[in-house]
């Protein structure tokens, strides 16, 4: 029986990994991730999780034993944030590439110095090169559903999932979600991991290895992940049929006959809703598209929502000094020899907790497609607002 | 020691091991007293490079090559797995050299100790980073040559007490060996893998390549060092009983710094600070011990 | 592409990894001499037959001895044993005492079988059974020649049967000799046959006679009588006798080793003479025993390897088979390997084993990368480094 619950996004992913029965918790507390593994403590603690729970003394460590008993053929789950995320990269190379089906909830807030607790994406942003799956998520319930559904992708492609969820917006926010029923999620991601430490079949895991090897390793880790959309879309519709509900990798808000498209990443994909039908009421065909799934690229279902629209205003949540809005910088490389063209800018909206407000976007977006955008602008296609005076 | 043969074959030929390695003497002894059902974890250093080429190795267990500060902690978490997957009677064996037990190694091995997690964690200590190509680490001792710390600058500080590190976090069992007392590392395996809980073994393993000694001497020069009380053997219970292991009669220090070509530039005074370390620390052991003679 | 597996596991072993071309020197097992045997006349392989007796090896343990030394119980009894000053054990605690593991070994291990076949060599006659005329007939016998023992005496032995039978009592006597005599398919004329034979005359058409001067007095009745027959040996055969190797003419029971060698010596020159021994090279090893090298030294033990033990037992003859192995494993193995197997429990390269017959050390020749602690380590100086 699926029941109701009012539960924050935090613990909106605690409760998926009590229905995703996962075996080994390491747990290192960070804000605003914390509720997390204090709620799967309880749980455990409570005899609802039947887990290990090992607290770990760094995130660093974190990742390490989720690796340790992924290498057992274990379901290992794990959470953090920024600085710790940003600990753990070493690590999280080792998973992808070690080929760990391990799955990792991360609360997107921003880096230090200067210290800020609040929502900004540059934490998973900058590791879209490890090797994981990533994935971002609209709501609360999001957050329930998109972990289960990694969990199958995960175990099914040998890659690990991050489930990125907005600091605060999400981690802090009551919705009513919907738990699914236990039984079914059995049935949904049924335990059937093979250990790659068997005494019984003993090898080494990742020794030394030579140049022709090595890429030949890389070339099918990339294909695999490359594979994992359809892997993730597959998922989601048996998740769909299951729970009615489902996780895709992108999903459109008035793109249809769209000129201008308001693409983000994340929970600020309904203040978005609201920007693109403000612009609408102005007479100008807006539309959205909120980017579920960063790795692997969904590049031709991007193409395919986009279609003929002329440009993107692409909310950043992330940037990378040097070279400009983070997602921005994706679609450019994805769209690129789009068909008709496409005008690509980054407007710079929510670092470091800043709000996303519609009207703002509206405006600033409405600008930018009459040619004439706001703020200082350095010939960069990169807008920003929120700049002190 | 007469007709002592090793039985288990669970470590092969044809490794990358320079000629006459400690570490690889070690690995046959720790196995030896562990037997098959071992998971070991390995993070860089010597072993995860000699072990062999993918998609070859060396040794008969599954073996998990880490990242360099995680030995402690994948091993937690592999323990943890292992436990869950009904294989909780397996022991996970921590293999890792001083550089990731006493400096990159020791945030994860602290976590682990504190939290008393259900692994073996041996050092295999040949006290520098040797893998590299010799530079030193916490574990080199004074007066010692390494590329990171030339004539010119031999190092200085005082080899970190990695068992009083232990002790002070009260695992069931720590304790030294040496390659050159196979039965004495041996029986303190035994009896490692018998406790539930951290057990850690600071083991001595010679490295012909980094102290510059002939690889014939590589057993030798381990036994001196522990006659000369530079590396005694004992063991600490629960982190407040300490034990003297079965102790060789005494030689002088200077008998073990000659052979090694890594103290050469080493010079009288040093020398004579380096023998009152050792009897420093010889006597604060003595006064711990409850056995002591 | 497709075999490749997604974890990066591996699914083979080094052994294909050659490292033994990385090396310059090998191990090579060696028989040194041991200081024991050096000292000894006959030159007894002391270590090798305790490390025999070790192993439970009892046949091997005396086939061994026996090839150098036929009267085992009698040296073991009477000898007075300059191997045992020797040995390099005193250093540590005493002595081995390797002539009562020498008796213990004669009196109770099983009796050897003689070759199978006929003898083939030229007849050959030696005159008096001292112990200097059956070390000759004996190894004339092994080299295949026919021989005929001749004494005046019911009883092998010579002057040995003078003996108190405390020292050396007749059934011992009577066991060794025995064995010597079948080992050696002699012939005898002993006692009354004898007097026949004197009577006849020595004309048997032998191609060689040795006479043994010391096996009894020169004054006394049998060795009178020795001599006449001696006198009366025709032309045309190849004679030697005693008395270059012993020009005292007689020979001290505690001497009896001495004796046996120079017997030993005399079937050297016999078969030099008879232009037998160039033919053969199994010939000459079975009479000339090359001990090669210098014996092994106290410098070279690793005493700080073994523990010294308390004292050993007293008398002349172990009260027990456990007692002998006691003592038995107080031997060092001076420069001879017992497969104590500290190599092979040091070797970082698990490159020595025991062969598959477990009697003998093995390097593996693909992976030895020739580091030499092996060489090193081993308590007794058997292994060595060499290219």
């Amino acid at each position: 029986m699926s029941t109701n619950k009012l539960l924050t996004g935090t613990e909106a992913a605690a409760h998926a990994a009590l229905l995703a029965r996962v075996d080994v918790v390491p747990a290192y507390p960070i804000t605003p991730q914390t509720v997390i593994v204090e709620t799967l403590a309880e749980m455990i603690g409570r005899g609802e999780l039947d887990a290990a729970y090992i607290n770990v003394e760094s995130e660093h460590s974190a990742m390490a034993s989720c690796i340790g008993a992924a290498a057992a053929g274990a379901r290992a789950f794990t959470a953090t944030s920024s600085q710790g995320l940003a600990l753990m990269h070493e690590v999280l190379h080792y998973a992808a590439n070690g080929r760990m089906p391990i799955v990792m909830v991360n609360a997107n807030r921003a880096l230090a110095p200067p210290w800020n607790l609040y929502c900004d994406q540059s934490d998973s942003l900058a590791q879209r090169d490890t090797g994981w799956l990533q994935y971002y998520c609209a709501d609360c319930q999001d957050v329930m559903d998109s972990i289960l559904v990694a969990y199958k992708v995960a175990e099914e492609v040998s890659l690990p999932v991050m489930i990125n969820l907005d600091a605060f917006y999400l981690t802090h926010t009551s919705e009513a979600v919907e738990l699914p029923d236990q039984e079914a999620v059995d049935a949904f991601i049924p335990k059937q991991l093979k250990a790659a430490l068997d005494t019984e079949h003993p090898a080494t895991y990742g020794n030394v290895c030579g140049p022709e090897l090595y890429t030949s390793i890389r070339y099918n880790r990339h294909y695999d992940a490359v594979g994992a959309l359809e892997s993730w879309q597959r998922a989601s519709q048996a998740y769909a049929q299951a729970f009615g509900r489902s996780c895709p990798p992108l999903q459109t808000y008035k793109t249809e006959d769209a000129e201008t498209i308001l693409v983000v990443a994340g929970s600020a994909s309904g203040a978005l809703r609201l920007a693109v039908d403000q612009m609408r009421e102005q007479g100008h065909a807006a539309g959205m598209v909120r980017l579920a799934m960063l790795r692997p690229f969904p590049g031709e279902m991007i193409a395919r929502a986009v279609g003929g629209a002329k440009r993107l205003v692409v909310v950043e949540r992330g940037v990378s000094s040097g070279m400009g809005g983070i997602v921005g910088q994706e679609l450019r490389a994805g769209m690129f020899g789009h068909p008709g063209g496409l005008d690509i800018w980054s407007l710079f909206a929510g670092l470091g907790g800043k709000d996303i407000v519609p009207e703002e976007i509206a405006d600033e977006a409405l600008a930018i497609a009459a040619g004439k955008p706001s703020g200082p602008e350095h010939g960069d296609h990169c807008i920003w607002t929120g700049l002190l005076p | 020691m007469t007709n002592t043969a090793l039985k288990q074959d669970i470590m092969g030929p044809g490794h990358l091991a320079c000629a006459g390695c400690g570490a690889a003497i070690a690995m046959r002894h720790a196995l030896e007293a562990l037997g098959p059902k071992t998971n070991i974890v390995v993070p860089a250093g010597c072993w995860s490079t000699f072990i062999g080429v993918y998609p070859n190795s060396c040794l008969r267990v599954p073996v998990m090559s880490v990242a360099f500060a995680t030995t402690a902690a994948t091993a937690s978490g592999l323990k943890a797995g292992l436990e869950r997957m009904g294989r909780g009677e397996e022991t996970v064996l921590a293999w890792a050299g001083d550089g990731g037990t006493f400096d990159i190694g020791i945030q994860a091995l602290s976590g682990a100790a504190e939290r008393n997690e259900d692994i073996i964690f041996v050092c295999y200590d040949n006290e520098a980073y040797m893998n590299t190509g010799i530079q030193r680490s916490s574990a080199t001792p004074p007066g010692a040559w390494t590329t990171t710390t030339p004539e010119s600058a031999l190092k200085s500080q005082r080899k970190k007490n990695m068992v009083a590190i232990m002790a002070a976090h009260a695992v069931p069992y720590a304790a030294t060996a040496s390659i050159a007392y196979p039965e004495d590392f041996m029986a303190k395996m035994a009896k490692a893998k018998s406790i539930r809980g951290t057990k850690f073994i600071h083991l001595f393993a010679s490295c012909p390549t980094g102290w510059r000694h002939g690889s014939e001497l590589s057993v030798e020069v381990a036994a001196r060092a522990v006659k000369s009380r530079v590396f005694p053997l004992y063991e600490v219970m629960d982190g407040e009983k300490w034990r003297m292991s079965p102790m060789p009669a005494k030689e002088p220090v200077s008998d073990y710094l000659r052979m090694q070509g890594r103290f050469k530039a080493m010079g009288p005074e040093i020398e004579a600070e380096f023998q009152r370390n050792v009897d420093r620390s010889w006597q604060s052991l003595i006064r711990k011990c409850d056995n002591a003679v | 592409m497709a075999a490749l597996p997604k974890v990066p596991i591996t699914s083979g072993d080094m052994v294909y990894n050659r490292t033994g071309l990385w090396r310059y020197l090998m191990p090579a097992v060696q028989e040194r001499t041991a200081p024991c045997q050096a000292a000894c006349a006959l030159g007894m392989p002391s270590p090798s037959f305790i490390n025999d007796l070790l192993r439970n090896d009892g046949v091997q343990a005396l086939g061994r001895v026996l090839a150098v030394n036929p009267l085992p119980g009698v040296t073991g009894r009477l000898c007075y044993h300059p191997c045992q000053a020797k040995c390099l054990r005193k250093e540590l605690d005493q002595s081995l005492k390797i002539q009562m593991l020498e008796r213990h070994l004669a009196d109770t291990a099983p009796e050897p079988a003689a070759a199978p076949g006929n003898q083939t060599g030229p007849a050959a006659a030696v005159l008096g059974a001292g112990p200097l005329g059956l070390g000759a007939a004996y190894f004339l016998g092994l080299a295949g020649l026919e021989v005929t023992l001749i004494d005046p005496l019911e009883q092998p032995g010579g002057f040995l049967t003078l003996l108190e039978p405390g020292k050396l009592s007749p059934e011992a006597l009577g066991r060794e000799s025995a064995r010597l005599i079948g080992l050696a398919k002699l012939k005898t004329v002993m006692g009354a046959e004898f007097a026949a034979l004197a009577a006849e005359g020595p004309d048997q058409g032998w191609a060689l006679v040795i006479h043994d001067q010391t096996a009894h007095a020169p004054d006394s009745a049998p060795g009178q009588s020795l001599a006449d027959l001696a006198a009366r040996l025709p032309q045309g055969q190849i004679r030697l006798d005693s008395a270059a190797l012993c020009p005292g003419g007689a020979y001290k029971a505690s001497q009896v080793a001495l004796a046996l060698a120079a017997g030993r010596e005399l079937a050297a020159q016999a078969l030099s003479a008879l232009g037998l021994s160039a033919q053969s090279d199994e010939l000459r090893e079975l009479i000339e025993h090359p001990r090669a090298g210098e014996p092994v030294k106290a410098e070279e033990i690793r005493y700080d390897l073994f523990e010294a033990a308390g004292p050993g037992p007293e008398g002349d003859a172990f009260a027990s088979e456990e007692q002998a192995l006691a003592e038995a494993g107080r031997c060092l193995s001076c420069g001879h390997c017992n497969l104590c197997g500290r190599c092979m429990v040091f070797c970082p390269d698990v490159s020595l084993s025991v062969n598959p017959q477990g009697s003998a050390l093995q390097v593996d020749e693909m992976h030895c990368k020739g580091c030499g602690i092996c060489a090193h380590e081993c308590p007794r100086r058997a292994l060595v480094m060499t290219r």
